[in-house]
């Protein structure tokens, strides 16, 4: 698909919000650039996002905008990344920049990435969910993260007597 | 939008970059999360190689903190630079004195082989004998040296072969360390080896402890450096050619003994965690392959612990041409035997070697291929309480115990008393029944005697027949069960 980089695509969020962006950076989403890939014919009519709202588009295309021109990874880099996933939770000093949102907001980054198939994006808001959850108690974690413990006593000291030998790792 | 509202598919994805400690923290919070780890096959991946500690391979096994590896190592290597220098390659001339006790023994298919004095090596043929008898069978002098300070021996009868390790003091500040490869019937060099000694390749200013066993061709030989950090490195050789097969170095505990040609297995304690674990280390990538915890056997102050293989479901034929049953019968059954404070806690571990070497081929097939948990509880282990000590003896006082076999623990007391215990661990999952017999040291023997002070006992058992020695008496006593 040899198209011209300087294309602008209309896209169409769930609250009607409308953005008007160029091909190369709505082709960060893998979701996109298939449908685009089966549109051959030139389209007016905007691509509609059901599953994403205005104000998290903004910050995708913020981010889509950013990483332009990055290789975009394939299968075989997928396999590599994932190799190396576990050992770095090393987030890059803008995507850290760029992921210093409310957790509402975070989540909300993080269900659009993986709608629109970003997985570099989808990363960066797990690793930084992941960052927040190592080194805190599950009560620590409850609160950050406003869960209810729901187990029964019985239950929690089931699952602590199994993980009872990692403690003071 | 929040954490817990997140689909399974995103929340698998979170689950990949975290490690399994924070992954088994996260099975705690609530039950969702419980089950989305339980049935997430990359968590109860991350999670099979955490509770393995598959923690040696960093590079691809991220599980552990890093940093605490790195400062083990590095205050490790900073101590031992202060120690490692060179020094003559020699053996001191043997001198002629001689004392009466005997300094280390080793039992191997009816055969008790003694070490009365550093130059002298005395087998005693136990089988030859009835009960409490004794057929003593003097060798001549071997070539092990008479200042040595400690030494640590292991016998393969069906080799005719007897590997003293001995630890030499050539002045006070300067010690050497190395094995002896000896022929059991001459007492000589063995004919077969390339060499009768080999000076382990640095000496050691400390604490030393040697550790020796043998397989096939191949001699084990482990050091550690001191008694509050056990640690150090571990040669194995090829005894027939004297070529070192490997090395592995800096292992943070020590006592290990061959599992197989491939791998060994020791015993050693967690001091972080304060507790005791079975190591499975690779002698093809000198690498730990595989740790076995042990959770429940927590905050033990072990006095000692080591590990042995016995031979144990099949009846072991007495016969000076077997294998020595103590390190090389395909159908050992490893023992780990630690004795906690004196006369209070002990705990053994009984492991058939075949679920081990099961355990290690399923891991190394996990490793680049599907999930699969690995199930711990079902491997037999047992904590068990042993009699109240005698108050009027607080020093001194020891416990041993062995296995005549696989239903059966023995447990030799102070007061010299013996127990034998039907054992359940392998039906059951480790719990231990009432005594079956107790047989007051006199009934067996009126001469014996233990001084079970300081070390000052040894014990053997095989089938029905168990040999104690007395260090200090220099005298070894054989009985029936």
């Amino acid at each position: 698909m040899a198209a011209p980089a300087t294309q602008q695509i209309k896209i169409r969020c769930n609250d009607e919000k409308e953005f008007t962006v160029d091909r190369d950076v709505l082709e960060r989403s893998v979701l996109i650039k298939n449908m685009l890939e089966d549109v051959t014919e030139q389209q007016d009519a905007p691509i509609p996002l059901p599953n994403v709202s205005g104000p998290v588009m903004a910050k995708v295309l913020e981010y889509c905008t950013h990483h332009r021109g990055e290789p975009l990874p394939s299968a075989d880099t997928e396999q590599s990344q994932d190799e190396t996933r576990k050992r770095t939770t090393d987030i890059s000093e803008w995507d850290q920049k760029f992921i210093t949102v409310d957790q509402e907001m975070l989540f909300e980054i993080i269900l659009a990435a993986n709608y629109l198939d970003i997985k570099s994006l989808l990363d960066v808001g797990c690793k930084t969910v992941a960052n927040m959850i190592k080194g805190k108690t599950p009560e620590e974690i409850r609160k950050l993260f406003n869960i209810v413990n729901d187990f029964t006593p019985e239950e929690e000291a089931q699952i602590k007597k199994e993980n009872e030998w990692a403690e003071d790792r | 939008m929040s954490l817990l509202s997140c689909p399974p598919d995103i929340l698998f994805r979170l689950f990949t970059h975290l490690d399994g400690y924070s992954l088994m923290r996260c099975r705690e919070i609530c039950r969702r999360f419980n089950e989305l780890i339980s049935e997430d096959v990359y968590s109860q991946y991350s999670l099979a190689l955490y509770r393995s500690c598959m923690v040696d391979d960093l590079d691809t096994h991220p599980t552990l903190d890093i940093s605490d590896r790195l400062n083990h190592l590095q205050s490790f290597l900073s101590r031992r630079s202060s120690w490692h220098t060179t020094g003559p390659d020699l053996t001191i001339p043997l001198p002629a004195s001689s004392s009466t006790r005997p300094l280390d023994w080793e039992y191997s298919s009816g055969l008790l082989v003694s070490l009365p004095t550093m130059r002298s090596v005395r087998s005693i043929d136990v089988m030859a004998s009835t009960p409490g008898a004794i057929r003593e069978m003097e060798v001549e002098s071997g070539e092990i040296d008479e200042r040595s300070d400690y030494t640590e021996h292991v016998v393969d009868h069906s080799q005719d072969l007897l590997v003293v390790a001995a630890f030499k003091s050539l002045s006070p500040t300067h010690q050497e360390s190395g094995f002896y490869v000896l022929s059991l019937s001459s007492g000589g060099p063995h004919p077969e080896a390339a060499r009768s000694y080999t000076r382990l390749p640095y000496e050691v200013g400390t604490f030393l402890c040697l550790h020796v066993d043998v397989y096939e061709d191949f001699v084990l030989v482990c050091d550690s450096i001191d008694r509050s950090w056990w640690g150090g490195d571990i040669y194995v050789y090829n005894w027939k050619t004297g070529e070192t097969t490997a090395h592995i170095r800096d292992i943070p505990d020590i006592g290990f003994i061959f599992l197989d040609r491939d791998h060994l297995i020791g015993c050693s304690m967690n001091h972080t965690e304060s507790s005791v674990q079975l190591r499975v280390v690779s002698l093809k990538t000198s690498r730990c392959v595989l740790i076995l915890p042990f959770p429940e056997l927590k905050h033990h102050n072990p006095l000692n612990f080591g590990i042995k293989s016995f031979s144990g479901t099949s009846r072991v034929p007495l016969h000076p041409n077997r294998r020595n049953p103590f390190h090389s019968s395909p159908d050992d059954t490893i023992i780990s035997l630690q004795v906690q404070e004196p006369n209070k806690w002990c705990f053994l571990c009984v492991f058939p070697k075949s679920s081990i070497l099961e355990l290690l081929t399923t891991m190394e097939e996990l490793l680049p291929r599907a999930p699969r948990i690995i199930e711990w509880g079902t491997w037999p282990q047992s904590t068990f309480e042993l009699p109240s000590p005698s108050p009027t003896r607080s020093h001194g006082s020891r416990l041993v115990i062995v296995l005549p076999n696989f239903n059966q623990i023995g447990i030799f007391d102070y007061p010299p008393r013996w127990f034998m215990r039907e054992m359940k661990a392998v039906e059951n999952g480790g719990v231990f029944a009432q005594p079956i017999m107790t047989i007051p040291p006199s009934q067996p023997s009126q001469e014996i005697h233990l001084e079970m002070n300081g070390g000052d006992w040894n014990l053997y058992f095989e089938e029905d027949l168990f040999v104690v020695g007395s260090f200090r008496e220099g005298n070894h006593y054989v009985f029936k069960a």
